[in-house]
């Protein structure tokens, strides 16, 4: 589960992009994070991953709280958690393959290990056919794929995306949701920032709305609720 | 560490000496020039050292013995020198023995010696001593002059010591040179790693959104750095074991004397060794360095 209690994080330039927000996420939930554009959506899919600390408050992840971790305990953090970005960030002289497996290479698996768990997730996707392809060779499509496909093989417990879909045209964006929604029907928590309307009214998920800084909104069933 | 994360360290680092070719000759050239100034060094610490302990083996202090004294009391004194606790070896020479060798190096020439024979002998009877502490051989000289028997004591051990001194102070010097080289070695080499590192730091911080360790991605640069390393110490292990060759050759060839080099077999190993381990340190510290700052996401 994901705890929020009473989180704010003031940046050292003094902007204030969240401002004591609250909020438990359950295990197997699917929340969407949705709000305009410096929100401060980006600003909590971080302070989940550690990439920023909160500036008070606690962020809780399975009973932990992030944001009392050393620097050598985050790394461990993010191998429970698969993370997905806008801008897909697979590293470039590898292979689709060495991209997923690296992840696996992490953690230490055995070669045995990395030659089932690849080739099955890369299925899981639909590019087994691609697994030798470099990321410049793929569309943004395939390549949020393959940065799923990474996130997953691990079988994490989470997965944290921002803006996954947000450099994908719709019908690519809707596959890759639609693949989410798998993962998350797997019991993998999801949680997904986004300001893509058609989707957040599609899914019908827990919808969580934040306007400068504080939450606007926390439905169940929700819908986007903004003009884009 | 496990066997596995080995494996794949290792074919990150060979993967990455190729496929960032350039940047690799550039860090093995550099590697090069700086054990090539590190080696400059050592080897003329290493000769001069080697010519100092000829130097000071060959070191005897020479006393001859006062006409007077009878063959009983000769041999007597010889028995006092060897009590002499600084005193390593005691070697008798005869007056008649000195004139025999005096006649081997007059060699054809040795009739003009004729007239000198037996009671005619000028020569004295000697012993030469050598010191188990060169530093103490002035006190050794001292002691040697107030013993009754001793006519003359001859000694060039203020020349020694003062060989001995400036090249302590030579060795000093040098060490400390070649500590200053390896540290600026580093730096220039971690400089010229930098480079690629740089190129690489988007990689980095997505190695470590996935999880990876410090450790993790600084393996493979390790391994890349002590890589380059090892070429670097093997292409200037042969370029300095020719040149000393050469050197030595030439020296040769010019026949000076008292100049006597350590033999191109007894200190190739040790150049070759030093530079490898070396080699080794200064890849292995410059990509550490280089790494070091692309790691705080
Ligand atoms: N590293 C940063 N330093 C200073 N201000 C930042 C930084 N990152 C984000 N911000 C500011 O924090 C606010 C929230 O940003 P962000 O979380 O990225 O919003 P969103 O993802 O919802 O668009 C914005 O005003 C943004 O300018
Ligand atoms: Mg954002």
């Amino acid at each position: 589960m994901i705890i929020f209690s009473n989180v704010s994080k003031t940046y050292e330039n003094g902007t204030k992009a969240l401002d004591n927000i609250s909020f438990y996420i359950d295990r197997g939930e699917f929340v969407f994070i949705v709000g305009p554009s410096g929100a401060g959506k980006s600003t909590l899919i971080k302070l989940l991953m550690h990439e920023e600390t909160a500036t008070s408050g606690d962020v809780i992840i399975n009973n932990v709280k992030v944001n009392g971790l050393n620097q050598k305990q985050i790394p461990y953090l993010r191998r429970n958690m698969g993370v997905v970005f806008q801008d897909f960030r697979l590293l470039p002289k590898k292979t689709v393959y060495e991209n997923v497996s690296f992840a696996m290479e992490i953690v230490g698996a055995s070669r045995r290990e990395i030659r089932r768990q690849v080739p099955s997730v890369l299925s899981m996707v639909g590019l087994s056919h691609k697994a030798k392809m470099y990321p410049s060779q793929l569309s943004g499509g395939e390549q949020q794929r393959v940065a799923l496909a990474r996130a997953l093989v691990n079988n994490p417990a989470f997965l944290i995306a921002d803006e996954p879909t947000g450099n994908l045209n719709p019908k690519t964006a809707m596959e890759i949701v639609s693949l989410l929604n798998e993962v998350n029907k797997r019991g993998t928590t999801v949680v997904m920032a986004t300001h893509a309307k058609d989707i957040v009214d599609q899914m019908k998920k827990r919808v969580i709305a934040i306007e400068d800084g504080v939450i606007a909104r926390d439905e169940a069933r929700g819908v986007y609720g903004y003009e884009n | 560490m496990k066997i596995n994360s080995i494996k794949y360290f290792s074919k990150e680092a060979f993967k990455n000496v190729f496929s960032n070719g350039w940047m690799s000759l550039a860090s093995i050239f550099t590697v090069v020039a700086s054990l090539m100034m590190f080696g400059i060094f050592m080897v003329m610490v290493l000769n001069i050292n080697h010519m100092m302990t000829k130097i000071e083996a060959d070191y005897e202090i020479t006393l001859t013995v006062d006409e007077a004294y009878d063959a009983e009391q000769t041999e007597q004194l010889g028995k006092v020198l060897a009590t002499i606790p600084n005193v390593s070896e005691v070697i008798f020479e005869s007056k008649a023995e000195r004139m025999e060798l005096l006649r081997d190096q007059f060699g054809d020439n040795a009739s003009l010696l004729d007239t000198y024979q037996n009671e005619k002998n000028p020569l004295r009877d000697w012993y030469k001593i050598r010191c188990i502490d060169l530093s103490k051989s002035s006190e050794t000289v001292s002691e040697v002059k107030q013993l009754g028997g001793v006519a003359k004591v001859i000694s060039n051990g203020e020349t020694i010591r003062k060989l001995t001194a400036a090249s302590g102070y030579i060795s000093r010097m040098s060490v400390w040179i070649m500590l200053a080289l390896t540290i600026i070695s580093i730096f220039i080499i971690s400089n010229t790693i930098k480079l690629t590192v740089f190129s690489r730091s988007r990689e980095i911080n997505i190695m470590k959104f996935v999880g990876a360790t410090d450790w993790f991605i600084r393996w493979p640069f390790i391994i890349e750095g002590m890589l380059i390393g090892v070429i670097g110490a093997v292409v200037s292990g042969v370029i300095m074991s020719f040149a000393y060759e050469g050197l030595i050759n030439m020296f040769a060839s010019l026949q000076i004397g008292f100049v006597d080099f350590i033999d191109l077999k007894d200190i190739v190993l040790v150049i070759n060794l030093v530079f490898f381990f070396m080699g080794i340190g200064l890849g292995a510290a410059g990509s550490l360095i280089s790494v070091r700052k692309h790691l705080k996401v």
